[in-house]
Parts: C-alpha cells; structure tokens; sequence
C-alpha cells in the first residue's frame, strides 16, 4: 500500500467536513475519488499533502505515520492543486523553476526536468510567456507540469480538469495515463463520472464526508444492478430468431423495436455471444449491437438518490 | 532561499511597484523641504514710551514683520492668526526696571505655536542684561542709560544663535520625518506580495513542497529588507547629495537607525497583511494605522504642543523612537548613546514579527 487512510476525521468548527473516511491505495494504481461539490475531496487532499491538521483517524504514507508538515512524505508527493496555484508575472518556465528549486533540485537536473515537464505538457513552445495570457487548459496544463517536476511517487490531483475544452481535457487524460505507466501512483479527484471512468482503477464515492462505496468500476456497477442490456440491429427481424433469443436462460426480455432487438439479461452470463449464435443460425446480417453498461453516474444516484452534478 | 530570490525578482520585474518604492520616498522627502514658515508677525502696545522701550522695539522689529493691534483685540486677532505675538508694555516698566523690580511685561502668543519662541528668547535675553546693567549702575537712571549705550554700541544684543541652528536641526528633522512616513507606506508592499500569495494559491503550492511557514516568512521578510535597503540607501544619497539636507555629520547614524526602524517596518507590513483577506483591505488598514502612528510618533512634527497623555500614548508607536534618535542624532549625539531607542524599536519589529507570523495554522484554505 502506498496510501492508506483510515478513519479520517476534520471539522471545521462544529461542521464535520470528513466523518470516518477510509481507504487504501496500492502503488501503480490510478484511484478516483469521486463526490459531488462540498463531499470533502480537497479537505481529504489538504490533510494527504500534510497542509492540514485533522481531528482522529490516521493516514500512512508507505508504511510511515504522516502528521501535519511532514517533510518526508511532502517530498514524495506531487500536489496538483484544485485552484490553478500559478505565479502570473513569472514565465511558465520561471514557475516551472521556482516549484522545482523547492524540491531541491538545481542545476542540469532542473533544467532538463523543466524541459521535460515542458514537453510533457505541451508547453515546450509557451515557457517564455506568462500564465495571464494562458488559455484555461494551458493553465491547467503548466498547474499540473508544476507538480511533476521531481518525479514523485504519487501523484494527487484535484479536479485538474475542471472548465477546460475538449483538447486540454483530452490531453491531460493521456497525460495522466502516461504518468502511471512510467511509475507514478496517482490520485484523482473529480465530480466528471466520464473522467474517473475512463482513466481510474480503482474508486471511491465520497459525499458529505462518507465514503459511501469503493472498489474497481466493475465492482461499484456490479452494485447497481445485475443485468445488462443489449441492443441489435439486423437486417430483417423474424419470430424464430425472437423465441430462440427469450430462450437463452439468461434472458430476461427481448422486445422488438422495427428492425432492433432490444434484450435484458443478468450480467456475466456470455449473453452476446449466445445472442449472436441465434442470429447466425438465421438469415437475418447483424448491423450494429451495444451492450449498454450501468455508469457510476447512476451508481451515485443509486447510492445517494441524488444526481452528482446539481 | 529561493523563494527569497524569487521574491525580489518579482518585486524588480513590477516597473511601477518598483518606481514607487524608489521614488515615493524622494518626492514625499520633497514636501518636507518646503519651507512653511511666514514671516513672523508680532505686535507691541508701549503703555511706558521711554528710550529704552524705544530700543527694546527697535531690537524686536529685527526679528518680525510689526503689526498694530488694539489691546482689546489681542485674542481675536492671535486666533484669526493676525498676530503671532503680542507684547504689552505696562506704563512704569522701565523705572521699575530701573528700580530692579521684575514685572512690567505681558506677552501673549497662541498656545499651540511656538512660532513666536524666538521672540520670547530674546526678550528673556535681553531683560536678563538689561537688569545686570541696572544693577551696576546702581539703579540711576542716568548712569543706566549711559551704560545702557555703551553696551548696546559695544555688544549689540544680537539674538543668541542657538535658536536659528535650532531651526536648521528642525528643517533636517522634518525631511527625515517625511522618509519614515513613506518608508511605512512602502512596507505595504511586503504585505501584499504574502497576500498575493495566498490569493494565487502559490503559498497553497509552496507549502505542499517540502518548505516550512517559518522558513517561507523569513525568505519573504528577507527579500523584502532587501528592497527596503536599496529604498533607503538611494533615499539617504539624495537627501545628502541631492536635497543636501545638513545632518550634523550624523549621516551614518542616520543611516543605520533607519536600517534598523526598516525591519520594524516590514514586520509592521507583514503583521498589516495578517489581518487583512484582500489587498484593497490592507491599503485601507495600511492607511488607518500609518497616518495615527506617524502623526502620533512626531513624523510630521514634534508634539511639543500636545497634552502630556497624547506624549505618553506616542511612546508607544516605533516612529516615535525612531525620531526621537534622529532628533538626538541631529543634536549631535552618537549612535552609541541610543541603546534605548534602538532597543525600542528592535522590540516593535519583533512584536510585529509575531504577530504577523504567529497566526491560524491550517493555511490549506
Ligand atoms: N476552511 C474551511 N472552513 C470551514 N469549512 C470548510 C473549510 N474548507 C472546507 N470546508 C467545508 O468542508 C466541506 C468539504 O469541502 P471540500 O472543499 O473538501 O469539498 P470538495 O469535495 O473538494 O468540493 P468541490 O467539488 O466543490 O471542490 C464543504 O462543505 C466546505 O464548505
Ligand atoms: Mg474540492
């Protein structure tokens, strides 16, 4: 484990902001924490990155006790924080610079980490001008880079892609992906469920200062619901094909829709492929099929009752 | 220390931060150079009209522009600042004077001025003398006036010059007063450049990297004296070169006490930015707290006027040491001889330093 945290405890006053939040995370992995707006995310980070003090529980940095403004543990990790955390008058190289020379390094080693944070992040062209002329994802872009420069073990992000276009958002997915391949353990903090979908292993539903659910994607959905629903597009469509499909033990429905199939079985069961074994033995071409999968989106709303995004 | 280089990078790279914090302090020293004082106006109601009030008028309208006043009129018209001063001469005054009795004179200034000192000086002055030479004429009035002539051909009562270096010292005190103020107003700017940093998330960053807030406030405050340093050394060359503003050869002493006061002014800035959320707020603190601090510390002018309480209240504002060392060092004193004044202010730039330092741990929002 690289991370674990177990019952994690802050009030802020009398408002309890994190109520007894655990998990633990393995070295490699890319964990998702995902809650809508107020659940704690950046309050959980804040304490991981030893900027804030909390009220009971523990957390563990590789097997080691972390309090507040460890310096150890402050070393290993690259904070990437929610609020684009930038010094507008300095070049994109000169922040670059300043945050590296914070983590001690100097010299040639700086200077080829900047550059390659550079590249990384697609700056390389950029690093002679200022942040304040940076478009939203190029901003993001040189928040993140800032955080990577020293190769850290893990990599915590809070919401880093948060009003940014299509490109950026596209980029830094790639990048983050790119991160974990070459090492690094990474933390990810999100209320966008298509981002934690795409990139995450692991999960874990925070809301109002709980952890209301953790595992892998499959895990949580496996939550929601036990079957799956396909959808076929043939050719023709004939009552033969239709009784040998409602057949399949694992199916529960199959109704017609003009030349579709829509069909609901338990989930796990090899249906598509007992589906497709139907068909072919019919003289009916298959044109398209899907599976639609549970999303974490309905997860949430499962869980909560409540949407994740107001 | 790179948080420290940085810092003052940043603050070089900010042209017109930079022009103020050299310039400010010049144009502010400007002002005090101007000379404000009008020529005195006194007036003198001779109720006696003997040879000697004679003398005594004609010495006196040397030193002031004369005006003629009603004796029923001496208030109102010292309030309406008509007159600065007014002497009336009882009838009877210089037999008596004579005689070797004191009495005979009233005068009458405005109670907060001490415009009209002079005058009162050489006043005192000269019926100090003219007594002496009563008594040794034995208290005749012919052998008073023939003494009275050979003295005043012989040694004409010149006003003693003390008063006039006097003024000078006052002039210097002034300008130098005028450097503090803006050296207040400057130190803001440390304040702002740590506000900035916590608005901009850079100090959420900072502390997230393995840096301590107390190493990170002593690189900002650092980087700050260092700019102060360069404000006040360029400050010193002009007011000695440029302004030549006379310094009684204390120009080093000067020197090094406003170095010292410099710390407290930027610990002053960094204790301002500690309370304050935005920067609009501690320019608006900034000036609340500068303006009484200096007016009460006697930077824009001795409090020789005020009532004692507001005397004691001063004494607890750093201007108020750091000029009460330039006053002594304009007076000739040596740096050595301010142990108290320099112990004062170094107790201020520590409480300050506290206060702005020693605040809400949790810096995470
Ligand atoms: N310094 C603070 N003082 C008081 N309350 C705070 C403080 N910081 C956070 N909170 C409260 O704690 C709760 C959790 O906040 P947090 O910022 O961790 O949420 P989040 O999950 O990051 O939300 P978002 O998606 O909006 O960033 C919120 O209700 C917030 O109002
Ligand atoms: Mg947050």
């Amino acid at each position: 484990m690289i991370i674990e945290v177990r019952n994690l405890i802050k009030r802020y006053n009398d408002f309890l902001a994190l109520d007894h939040i655990s998990f633990s995370i393995r070295e490699g992995e890319i964990f998702g924490l995902l809650g809508p707006n107020g659940a704690g995310k950046s309050t959980t980070i804040s304490i991981l990155s030893g900027l804030t003090g909390f009220d009971g529980g523990e957390v563990l940095f590789l097997g080691k006790k972390i309090g507040r403004n460890e310096m150890d543990s402050k070393r290993e990790l690259g904070i990437v924080p929610q609020d684009i955390a930038l010094f507008e008058d300095l070049t994109a190289q000169e922040n670059l610079d300043y945050f590296g020379r914070l983590y001690g390094l100097k010299g040639k080693l700086l200077k080829d980490r900047v550059k390659e944070a550079l590249a990384f992040t697609g700056l390389t062209e950029r690093r002679k001008d200022r942040p304040k002329g940076f478009s939203g994802g190029m901003k993001r872009r040189l928040n993140i880079a800032c955080a990577i420069l020293h190769h850290p073990k893990l990599i915590i992000m809070d919401e880093p892609t948060v009003g940014i276009d299509p490109q950026s958002r596209n980029h830094i997915m790639q990048s983050i992906k790119e991160l974990n391949r070459m090492g690094s353990t990474i933390i990810y903090t999100s209320h966008y469920m298509e981002e934690v979908e795409e990139i995450c292993t692991k999960v874990a539903v925070v809301d109002r200062g709980r952890v209301i659910a953790q595992g892998t994607k499959e895990d949580l959905k496996s939550l929601v619901s036990s079957e799956e629903k396909i959808m076929v597009e043939l050719s023709t469509v004939n009552f033969t094909m239709v009784e040998g499909i409602k057949k399949i033990e694992s199916i529960s429905e199959c109704v017609v829709n003009g030349n579709r199939l829509d069909v609901v079985g338990k989930k796990g069961e090899k249906n598509v492929s007992r589906i497709i074994q139907v068909i072919s033995e019919s003289e009916a071409d298959i044109l398209s099929l899907n599976v639609e999968k549970p999303s974490l989106e309905a997860v949430f709303l499962t869980l909560t009752g409540r949407s994740l995004r107001d | 220390m790179s948080i420290f280089k940085h810092t003052i990078k940043r603050i070089f790279r900010n042209k017109i931060q930079l022009i103020f914090i050299i310039l400010f302090p010049l144009a502010y020293m400007s002002l005090g150079l101007i000379d404000d004082q009008r020529p005195l106006k006194a007036a003198i109601i001779d109720h006696d009209q003997t040879e000697l009030t004679e003398r005594l008028i004609r010495g006196l309208e040397t030193m002031a522009e004369m005006k003629a006043v009603k004796e029923e009129d001496i208030e109102r018209d010292l309030k309406a600042l008509k007159v600065d001063y007014v002497l009336v001469i009882d009838q009877g005054f210089t037999e008596q004077l004579i005689r070797g009795e004191s009495g005979g004179l009233s005068e009458y200034t405005v109670k907060e001025s001490n415009v009209s000192r002079p005058l009162s000086f050489y006043l005192r002055q000269w019926a100090d003398q003219v007594g002496t030479i009563a008594t040794a004429a034995d208290h005749q009035s012919d052998a008073f006036y023939t003494s009275y002539k050979q003295y005043e051909d012989r040694a004409p009562l010149k006003l003693d010059n003390r008063p006039i270096e006097n003024q000078q010292e006052e002039k210097s005190r002034k300008v130098l007063g005028f450097l503090v103020i803006p050296m207040l107003y400057t130190s803001l700017i440390a304040g702002l450049q740590i506000i900035s940093n916590r608005n901009n998330h850079t100090l959420y960053r900072t502390l997230a990297a393995p840096v301590r807030i107390r190493s990170y406030m002593l690189q900002m405050i650092g980087s700050f004296l260092a700019v102060a340093l360069i404000q006040l050394t360029f400050a010193m060359l002009v007011l000695k070169w440029g302004y030549r503003v006379p310094m009684n050869d204390s120009e080093w002493g000067i020197y090094a006490l406003l170095i010292l006061f410099s710390v407290a002014a930027v610990s002053f800035g960094v204790a301002v930015s500690s309370i304050s959320k935005s920067i609009l707020q501690a320019c608006l603190i900034g000036i609340c707290l500068i303006e009484p601090i200096s007016m009460l510390g006697g930077a824009y002018g001795p409090l020789d006027w005020a009532p004692d309480f507001v005397k004691t209240i001063s004494q607890f504002t750093p201007v108020y040491w750091v000029m009460d060392g330039i006053d002594q060092l304009l007076h000739g004193q040596s740096l050595l001889e301010l142990g108290k004044e320099a112990v004062m202010i170094i107790l201020f730039a520590i409480i300050f330093f506290l206060f702005g330092t020693i605040r809400k741990t949790d810096i995470a929002k």
